[in-house]
């Protein structure tokens, strides 16, 4: 697998206030990462590092073998990055035209691809984008930015604003732009939306990297089982329909499906015993 | 020159782009620009007393060339360093020499051009066809006689600082912009107030009294070994204002929109 970004040792500073802290990690091509964390863990900083719109003071964050805060076209064409308030999208304009004005810089851009996406999510394309909702205004975005079809594409938040329906049109969309040469970072407090979706995940806490591994490995790792009554040892539990969703260390090689949302909960509520679970693995 | 640098079809693109996306001036530009030389003809027309001659047409397009081509980059790229409303123009993916590139020829070229075309163009229309009320042409007027290297410096040093402090500040940046330019001028004023006094008690009072100075007569660069030392400071305070100056902002725009974090 191609190495897309590499960060090493990376550091962020807010005036005084460090939000990201010696951050070493890689992100490979072919992969849907999942970033979690709880609000102010520094995931959009993260993003914005990654994407050039922010500079750490200390550590390396390249993107396609390059910096990303130099912000050169050869890496600006090869990125997307979507905020979570989508302010930035010229709304005097349809998705049509804020197409026609943006996609010239992006070579890979697919025109099939983006009326076909705008279809699905039934948006009037030659509608005026402040006419239209929140949600549909962010389905025209997402449109435009999967159409770019870049190698590297970051998503905050992207489920936030969008109704059921699109919720499941953008897993759809999802699943079908990863290829093996594309990287996707979404940043997410919705992890029931992106189930089946996003693999690996990263959880980020305390301005570290608390966990970067697939499901694979987590499910080998961790057991998620349903039990009629809490038993002891358990990392978390949650009732739920039936009895307790319970997170326990997978001592005896159990399968089970990962749940995203008890991963994480455990995660926060055991960080030492997580971190040290993957570490001496 | 470096493909991530300067590539011209890219600089191309980025041009079409600016005037694609400042398309909803056009209709309101063409309805004003076009209007007001039709609204001073019909103005002569209706008898009312008032005549609105060549010289008064000529000064109002001076004028509003002025005003608008210093508030320029207050119109056009307001949101640019926006931190949600600006990630467009930031990640488009074009050099940030492009960008500032087309930056300055929006606001030096295409607004003042886009300004004398239309309205000198219905101006000069009226006057074709209607030359009893509508007398001589403003284009001809302003390149003859409007335009001198002060006014075009003035301009560009007013158009730069707005262009500089339109990227620099990032929330109300109007008035800010505003205060800045209070604060100058109350320094200058100071300053030219104090330099004054200092020399009209080094010098005989009918000297200080007729000493005269006219900014249009005198070139920029032009400095006489007989001048008054007054006068070689007011030189050497327009070439910085008007040379100087404007260059360390061109400078430094370029240097915001290179560091710029969102």
């Amino acid at each position: 697998m191609k190495r897309m970004i590499q960060i090493h040792d990376l550091s962020f500073k807010y005036g005084n206030k460090e939000v990201l802290s010696n951050i070493t990690m890689n992100l490979e091509a072919g992969k849907i990462y999942g970033l979690l964390g709880e609000n102010g863990a520094g995931k959009t900083t993260l993003l914005k590092i990654i994407g050039g719109l922010q500079r750490p003071y200390r550590g390396k964050c390249t993107v396609c073998d390059e910096i990303p805060f130099q912000r050169t076209p050869s890496f600006l064409s090869r990125i997307y990055y979507l905020p979570e308030e989508i302010d930035y999208i010229q709304t005097d304009y349809s998705a049509l035209q804020f197409a026609d004005l943006n996609a010239p810089f992006y070579p890979k851009f697919d025109w099939d691809k983006f009326k076909k996406i705008l279809e699905e999510f039934d948006l009037d394309a030659n509608k005026k984008l402040r006419k239209l909702s929140h949600g549909q205004s962010k389905k025209a975005a997402i449109s435009f930015a999967v159409a770019a079809n870049v190698d590297l594409l970051l998503l905050d938040e992207p489920s936030n604003g969008l109704d059921i329906p699109s919720k499941t049109i953008f897993r759809k969309i999802m699943a079908e732009y990863c290829l093996e040469t594309t990287c996707t970072l979404i940043s997410t407090h919705q992890v029931r939306d992106l189930e089946n979706l996003i693999d690996p995940i990263i959880i980020l806490d305390n301005r570290a990297v608390l966990m970067n591994e697939s499901l694979e490995r987590i499910s080998e790792k961790l057991c998620f089982l349903l039990e009629s009554s809490v038993p002891s040892g358990v990392l978390y539990a949650e009732p739920t329909l039936g009895g307790y969703l319970c997170v326990s260390e997978n001592r005896n090689q159990r399968e089970s499906r990962v749940n995203l949302e008890a991963l994480f909960n455990a995660t926060m509520q055991h960080k030492t015993v997580i971190h040290n679970l993957f570490k001496n693995a | 020159m470096n493909n991530n640098t300067f590539q011209p079809d890219r600089f191309y693109r980025l041009i079409v782009r600016n005037l694609k996306s400042i398309r909803k001036y056009w209709v309101q530009s063409l309805l004003i620009f076009a209007g007001l030389p039709l609204l001073f003809f019909l103005i002569n027309l209706s008898n009312m007393g008032i005549e609105i001659d060549l010289h008064s047409r000529t000064s109002f397009l001076n004028g509003l060339v002025t005003s608008l081509v210093v508030v320029s980059p207050f119109m056009l790229f307001f949101n640019y360093n926006h931190p949600k409303k600006g990630l467009t123009e930031v990640m488009l993916a074009a050099s940030v020499l492009e960008k500032y590139l087309v930056m300055q020829l929006a606001c030096l070229l295409f607004t003042p051009l886009a300004i004398v075309a239309i309205y000198g163009g219905m101006d000069s229309l009226l006057a074709f066809f209607f030359s009893n009320t509508y007398s001589g042409h403003v284009i001809q007027q302003i390149i003859h006689n409007s335009l001198n290297l002060h006014q075009i410096t003035t301009i560009l040093l007013l158009q730069q600082a707005i262009l500089f402090f339109n990227l620099l500040f990032v929330r109300r940046k109007v008035v800010k912009t505003g205060g800045v330019f209070i604060l100058t001028m109350i320094v200058t004023i100071a300053a030219i107030g104090i330099t004054a006094s200092l020399f009209e008690s080094g010098s005989s009072s009918d000297e200080f009294n007729h000493f005269n100075f006219d900014f249009n007569e005198r070139g920029l660069f032009t400095i006489y070994a007989d001048d008054h030392p007054i006068v070689i400071i007011i030189q050497i305070t327009r070439i910085f204002m008007l040379v100087i100056v404007p260059l360390a902002l061109m400078a430094g725009s370029y240097f915001v929109m290179k560091n710029k974090r969102y």
